[in-house]
């Protein structure tokens, strides 16, 4: 045999001998298995069970312009609302026919078109009458308010014609029943303004001048929940004086058309009292945490101690615990998605401005004011973060967990939901529950 | 009430109780340092495992003395599976492990002299275990699934030297290094609908250590051979490669004897016994009980055929072992009986046997679990000549 057969056959031979294999797996009673794995271990944590336990709630994460929804309300039960809406942006008066632009030369049948939300809409037992007036003065969508057409910080312009808006006169109005809304299923309120057609679009075409919008109100009784309101006529292009040719604004062939909207309303949620986490709303209300966890637990009735930090975290919830509904109109009208970010930065020095930092994996709830009753759980798993957390090297110093828990998206509904807070009743307090299994190292056989 | 005492309080019992270290109550062959492989050829095991001093070529890795006995340079192997059913309030079920127990080159010069390489399995620590279980949470209950698994074990590397050192005398003697890896893992996996991340870890410990061995043939008559071998290890050093931590433990002594004799023309007889001194490990293993070990086993061969290019044999037999770590507090025993072929071509160029065994480990009584085996050996070697 030569040299380099005699290699080559044993660098093959110990292949082989490292070939040794198993197949399979026995059964076996947890109690008999063989071999080594650390226990898996459930701790719940309360704010008095932890060093520092911090929760506070800040607002103004969202407003009425930012909703996804206008509420008309006719002052009952002790809400009053107004949809106010304008077209700020340029409104198309003209067309491409290849490549020759056409200016209109005249415009057609005007409509203003909203989508009801029926579940969360309500009108009186003969129908309501909704009116679409016009508004006298110019208003500012992202800080208009009940009492003020504008209130920033440094300029605050109240309404001239006083508290809920300067309107002038009925453009027209639609009427909707119950029947039509939840027997017929329409879903859609049609204001026809089409006397106004003219008039009306070549008002807002004409950027130079301020554009003042329109209102809709409740004439007589009932709420309306609407979704963003798009506008549908038509153009009479020059170049084909004999054809109408529709527009949709916002619409496929209008993309740049975004409406200004939003609405009105006469009473404002005010920040929670001690003892309470506020969450979602039209305010967007958030609730931030912060918290030191334990190095280690010990294990009742023994001396032997499990480590959190190097653990794997099978689960992190944190538990908010639902109080009573908050107070008419402000208790969530339906149900909202929520979810949980981390914090960038020191929320004890920095409060509302603290900055927000990652979403929390698989941090999604929903918060269903159907369901909840004072004392249900709602519950929010930050099982990523505490796993960061205790991944964090042995010789580093370990920061507090700390997280904002938010609407998502905020603006959803014009109502919150309030939970019990750390510095509250203990029974409805916030906890949080820990599955985890323990960084061991096996024994040598 | 301090925050620890508190936070004690709040420790929901596990439900999970094998937080315990390796269990003494335990699987065969996953307690201690796994199963003892005898470094025993295709041929050796259908004779019951009498690989000592054999007629006819000994190319089992027993003794070192077997060597001189080569009068061309050769390479062999014997691959082993091995398929067990698992019965017992321990452990159930059916699993199938490959060994490969003896890798052997061995180069005689000289007419009088031989050297040799070997390697085979020592200790197997090839097994894998399911369970499902509850985790009692303040939540509710959560199912698991768990696996443990080890794959690996220690290999024994042999460097021989051997020599007739008188008309009926030869003597060998080897360097005995020992290597080898296991890989512990750990799995616990939850039921989807709870969204528990699962937890694994995994780890691999090392093995390093050496020893000598020394073996003496004698033939008293020319159908006849005797011989004898021991052993001694300095010791194996077990480390963890996550923590760098070791520990050395003891390896046995060991004592082979066994002889053959050629009875007829066309029948071989062979018997072997050995002892192990496991028992001294004990002290130093924290998680098994050891015992001294024996095995005696012995067999026939009836040469079918013999000619000038090719021969055909057949074989058969039985052993009896008392393996070295106990199982639920008692000791382990190992029988089984053999049956094999053999055959020689190329007149002395190729040869290969095969053996094929049942037998019983443990007993469901005394500890609490019983494998029923079906071992089957291949053996294939190539000489020089």
């Amino acid at each position: 045999m030569t040299g380099k057969l005699r290699i080559a056959a044993s660098a093959a031979l110990i292949c082989w001998i490292a070939a040794c294999s198993r197949d399979e797996l026995l059964n076996v009673d947890s109690e008999q298995a063989p071999g080594f794995a650390p226990p898996t271990l459930e701790i719940i944590l309360t704010p008095e069970s932890v060093d520092q336990w911090i929760d506070s709630v800040f607002g103004g994460f969202a407003d009425a312009s930012t909703s996804s929804f206008m509420l008309v309300n006719d002052g009952s039960p002790s809400l009053s609302s107004r949809g106010l809406l304008a077209f700020n942006a340029p409104i198309q008066d003209s067309i491409f026919f290849g490549d020759t632009l056409s200016a209109a030369i005249g415009f057609d049948s005007l409509r203003m078109i909203v989508t009801i939300d029926s579940l969360r809409s309500q009108l009186s037992s003969g129908g309501t009458t909704f009116q679409l007036w016009s508004v006298l003065e110019e208003w500012d969508d992202e800080s208009a308010d009940w009492d003020f057409a504008v209130d920033t910080p440094g300029v605050s312009v109240a309404w001239t014609g006083g508290p809920g808006g300067s309107l002038g006169t009925v453009l027209t109005e639609t009427r909707l029943t119950e029947e039509q809304m939840l027997v017929e299923g329409q879903d859609t309120l049609v204001f026809d303004l089409t006397p106004f057609t003219d008039s009306l679009l070549s008002a807002w075409a004409d950027t130079s001048q301020a554009n003042t919008g329109m209102a809709i109100v409740v004439a007589d009784s009932g709420s309306l929940l609407v979704g963003l309101p798009r506008l549908q006529y038509y153009i009479v292009p020059e170049l084909v004086p004999d054809t109408a040719i529709e527009i949709r604004c916002p619409g496929a062939n209008f993309l740049f058309c975004v409406p200004s909207f939003t609405y009105i309303f006469d009473a404002s949620a005010q920040p929670p009292p001690v003892g309470v986490l506020q969450i979602g709303g039209v305010d967007g209300w958030r609730s931030y945490t912060r918290l030191f966890l334990p190095d280690s637990v010990q294990v009742e009735d023994t001396t032997v101690a499990f480590s959190l930090r190097g653990a794997t975290i099978n689960k992190a919830q944190f538990v908010i615990r639902s109080l009573a509904a908050p107070p008419v109109p402000f208790g969530a009208e339906a149900r909202f998605d929520g979810a949980a970010y981390e914090l960038a930065d020191d929320l004890t020095s920095l409060g509302p401005k603290t900055p927000v930092g990652p979403l929390i994996k698989s941090s999604a709830f929903t918060i269903d004011p159907s369901s909840l009753q004072a004392g249900s759980e709602v519950v929010i798993d930050i099982t990523a973060q505490v796993q960061g957390w205790a991944d964090i090297p042995f010789d580093s110093i370990v920061p507090p967990i700390t997280f904002t828990i938010r609407a998502l998206p905020e603006g959803t509904t014009f109502g919150y939901w309030n939970f019990g807070a750390e510095d509250g009743d203990p029974a409805t307090a916030p906890i949080l529950r820990i599955v985890f299994t323990p960084e061991v190292q096996f024994p040598f056989p | 009430m301090s925050r620890r005492l508190l936070l004690t309080l709040l420790v929901v019992a596990s439900a999970l109780a094998p937080a315990r270290a390796l269990a003494q109550v335990n699987l065969l062959g996953a307690t201690g340092l796994g199963r003892r492989v005898l470094a025993l050829d295709a041929r050796a095991r259908a004779m019951g495992g009498a690989g000592v001093a054999l007629h006819g070529g000994n190319l089992s890795a027993i003794n070192p003395a077997a060597a001189a006995r080569f009068n061309a340079s050769g390479i062999w192997t014997t691959y082993m599976p091995e398929r067990r059913k698992v019965e017992g309030e321990l452990a159930n079920g059916s699993v199938t492990t490959e060994d490969v127990p003896v890798i052997r080159l061995v180069f005689p010069w000289g007419g009088r002299w031989a050297v040799g390489v070997s390697a085979g399995a020592y200790l197997d620590q090839d097994w894998g275990v399911q369970f499902f279980d509850t985790l009692n949470l303040a939540t509710g209950e959560v199912p698991y699934e768990e696996i443990r698994t080890s794959d690996g074990g220690v290999s024994q590397v042999r460097l021989d030297l051997a020599g007739i050192i008188a008309e009926d005398w030869s003597l060998g003697g080897s360097f005995l290094f020992y290597t080898g890896q296991s890989r512990r893992r750990v799995s616990r996996g939850f039921e989807a609908d709870v969204e528990f991340i699962p937890f694994q870890k995994s780890v691999a410990i090392d093995y390093r250590g050496w020893g000598l061995a020394l073996g003496l043939e004698f033939q008293p008559i020319p159908e006849m051979i005797l011989g004898a071998s021991g052993s001694w290890a300095e010791g194996l050093t077990i480390s963890n490669d996550t923590t760098g931590e070791s520990l050395s433990i003891g390896l046995p002594l060991s004592f082979n004897l066994g002889g053959s004799w050629q009875l007829t023309p066309d029948l071989l007889t062979a018997l072997s016994f050995y002892w192990e001194g496991w028992e001294g490990v004990v002290d130093d293993l924290p998680n098994a009980t050891a015992v001294d070990i024996w095995g005696v086993g012995g067999g026939v061969e009836l040469a079918l055929s013999r000619g000038e290019n090719s021969s055909l044999f057949v074989r058969g037999g039985g052993h009896l072992d008392r393996l070295p770590f106990e199982v639920s507090g008692a000791t382990v025993s190992d029988r089984g009986l053999s049956l094999g072929a053999g055959v020689i071509l190329g007149g002395g160029r190729a040869r290969f046997d095969t053996s094929f065994e049942l037998g019983k480990r443990g007993n469901i009584d005394k500890n609490g679990v019983e494998e029923s085996y079906t071992r089957f050996s291949f053996g294939a070697a190539v000489f020089a000549r």
